[in-house]
């Protein structure tokens, strides 16, 4: 190994935070999780491979890519024809679009990582777990659970290109990644507590004057801790 | 210590949270609205996380203080949290020196701290040259959900520095001295260590310099002489701006080799108990008298190590020097002799070497050889320093030519078999 520093992001983090996203989609979306994690392995595999080919690594770096791209296209196929109606349909690709975006931005071909890219991966899913909720395919836990761990997976792919620009690929980082990341998921946990906690305190025939003076009280929690 | 700086990496995350509930509202979803408590709660957890206040040790460990150029050197850096609070993400850089390039492992890890443990790391750099002095390492402290971080620089507990110098023993000189005791032998007679001769006794000798056997012997008074030594003051002068960076790509350039070749004499000429002084041509002045001791030594050592003329990389102008050159010639004693370490570059040097010299200091130019011979660009700009070093020697300069291939003192002894 050389002196020379590869800024790119840290690889724990990187790999947590795909990990952490694959379970969002799949549990808004459970019957194509099988085909999301698949996807992400081949994602992961076609953006290593891609970057080995640019860096040199010609014969291996092709076979990588090769192989990442069919596994990934059969895993997203996998996931959208285990889609049954348009809802579900929809949620699949926004999660799938979603995860292309996060496996660029954490594994750049090219620089330092993309917080950009992350966000509107991260943006996505997202969208996906909104529209699991607005269709109502999937139960409220699942959504708090993805939701959670949306947050846990952005959290750990902004760390992971902070980590990388500040310390590089060589250098020893896993502590701190790991003490990170366990913290995130950590209050994650105590997040889906809370809103479970809160689910049971709200009855389902809850006035909707109720629910808006509850928004409001929230509103001004989230100020007050805001400032 | 600085204050914490916001990352704002958690910024909009109440607003996303706020946009999901309402679309839950809008929606009349009981699920929608619940999300929105997962970014309350993260919302709070950035808020109420403590920012630790870092309190952190540094001791840095090189196993040969003084190696040779390029050898690897290992070096191992241990960090110690102080303080009696748990650093759950602290990136530590260490300050390398900026002419040294790192050949193995980064010279930089993360690590997580509980009160009174020590972390360790090691890398190794590649010896240059020159005297490096260690810049404090730079410690990047977060909080655990990284909401805000703290940028501290924490100095090692005793001062690194990688001396990779060769030793001179004969620094060039001309004979031109003071009334001080050094050591260039001098033409006159007084109470130095090394006999010259005996004579009769006059009145007023020093009664030491009797030689009382002989009057023992013979009952004559008579005077021994020795010969004396003298200091000379010397000025070195290093050309330092910005056309001096000089060099073959990924080599060290002129201004390096001069500010190791300046640390070398210096070095060694205060060895010689002579009075040494140091200044720079550069954008920025950068003078100190010629004195003698200790702490005048280290005051050299620390201006070359420290000091912005002789950084890594060039200041974007150069002033003209006949403004530096007056100043520092108004601040030089009348017997100062100059040592000027320049690569040559250009034909102001010259014009430099030939000021002091015609104000009576007797002048001696080190010049670092940081011409290629490449291109025809690089040939001509060899010629062309051929001949400001025969301009110099017409005019009665001695010129030591050194290429940086070799160490200083051999081409110093060169010199001084053409000069006898």
């Amino acid at each position: 190994m050389n002196g020379e520093i590869t800024r790119r992001p840290a690889r724990f983090s990187a790999a947590l935070s795909l990990f952490a996203v694959a379970l969002s989609v799949s549990l808004v979306n459970t019957g194509a999780s099988t085909g999301t994690f698949v996807a992400v392995v081949g994602l992961v595999l076609a953006i290593e491979g891609a970057h080995r080919f640019r860096t040199g690594q010609r014969l291996l770096g092709a076979a990588g890519l090769l192989v990442g791209v069919l596994v990934a296209t059969g895993g997203a196929g996998l996931a959208v024809s285990s889609a049954t109606g348009q809802s579900q349909l929809i949620e699949s690709g926004l999660g799938l679009f979603g995860l292309l975006c996060l496996g660029l931005g954490v594994l750049p071909l090219r620089g330092a990582g993309s917080r950009g890219l992350s966000k509107l991966g991260c943006a996505s899913v997202l969208l996906a777990v909104v529209a699991g909720g607005l269709f109502q395919t999937a139960d409220a836990v699942a959504l708090l659970v993805a939701c959670a761990a949306l947050v846990v997976s952005w959290d750990a792919a902004e760390n992971s290109i902070a980590v990388g620009e500040q310390l590089g690929r060589e250098a020893k980082t896993w502590t701190v990644e790991m003490a990170h990341f366990g913290g995130t998921a950590l209050v994650g946990g105590v997040a889906v507590g809370t809103g479970l906690v809160v689910r049971d305190l709200g009855t389902p025939g809850l006035p909707l004057h109720a629910i808006a003076f509850m928004l409001v009280a929230l509103v001004f929690l989230t100020l007050a801790l805001h400032d | 210590m600085t204050t914490p700086q916001q990352t704002n990496r958690w910024r909009g995350v109440v607003a996303v949270a706020l946009v999901v509930a309402a679309a839950g509202l809008l929606a009349k979803r009981q699920e929608l609205l619940l999300l929105s408590t997962v970014g309350v709660v993260f919302a709070a957890y950035h808020r109420t996380v403590p920012m630790p206040t870092p309190n952190l040790s540094l001791d840095r460990r090189v196993d040969t203080a003084s190696p040779a150029s390029g050898d690897e050197v290992e070096i191992e850096v241990a960090v110690t949290n102080e303080g009696d609070e748990t650093l759950y993400d602290c990136r530590v850089v260490d300050g390398v020196p900026p002419a040294l390039s790192v050949t193995d492992g980064p010279a930089r890890r993360g690590m997580v701290l509980r009160p009174g443990e020590t972390r360790t790391f090691s890398y190794a750099v590649e010896a240059e040259r020159g005297r490096h002095a260690f810049d404090d390492a730079t410690a990047i402290v977060r909080d655990p959900s990284g909401d805000r971080e703290v940028e501290l620089d924490v100095r090692a507990a005793d001062e690194t520095e990688l001396d990779c110098t060769t030793e001179i023993t004969k620094p060039p000189r001309r004979s031109q001295t003071l009334d001080t005791v050094g050591s260039v032998a001098a033409n006159g007679t007084g109470s130095g260590i090394e006999f010259q001769q005996t004579r009769s006794y006059r009145r007023g000798d020093p009664v030491s310099q009797i030689d009382w056997k002989r009057y023992a012997a013979s009952g004559e008074l008579t005077t021994v002489d020795f010969r004396e030594e003298q200091a000379a003051s010397i000025l070195v002068l290093v050309d330092a701006r910005a056309v001096a960076y000089r060099g073959p790509p990924g080599e060290t350039h002129a201004v390096d080799a001069g500010a190791s070749a300046a640390t070398q004499l210096t070095t060694a000429l205060l060895n010689g108990r002579n009075h040494v002084g140091l200044a720079a041509l550069s954008a920025e002045d950068c003078f100190r008298a010629p004195g003698a001791g200790r702490e005048h030594r280290l005051r050299l050592r620390k201006l070359l190590s420290r000091h912005s003329a002789f950084t890594a990389s060039p200041t974007d102008t150069d002033d003209p020097v006949d403004e530096q050159v007056e100043s520092y010639l108004g601040r030089l004693g009348e017997q100062t002799q100059l040592l000027f370490v320049s690569p040559l570059c250009d034909d102001a040097a010259v014009e430099v070497a030939r000021r002091f010299d015609g104000h009576g200091h007797a002048v001696t130019v080190v010049s670092p050889d940081a011409t290629a011979n490449e291109t025809p660009g690089e040939r001509l700009a060899a010629a062309e320093r051929r001949n400001r070093l025969r301009a110099l020697r017409q005019v009665g300069i001695p010129v030591i030519d050194w290429s940086l291939d070799d160490p200083l003192a051999l081409a110093i002894d060169a010199q001084r078999g053409v000069r006898t």
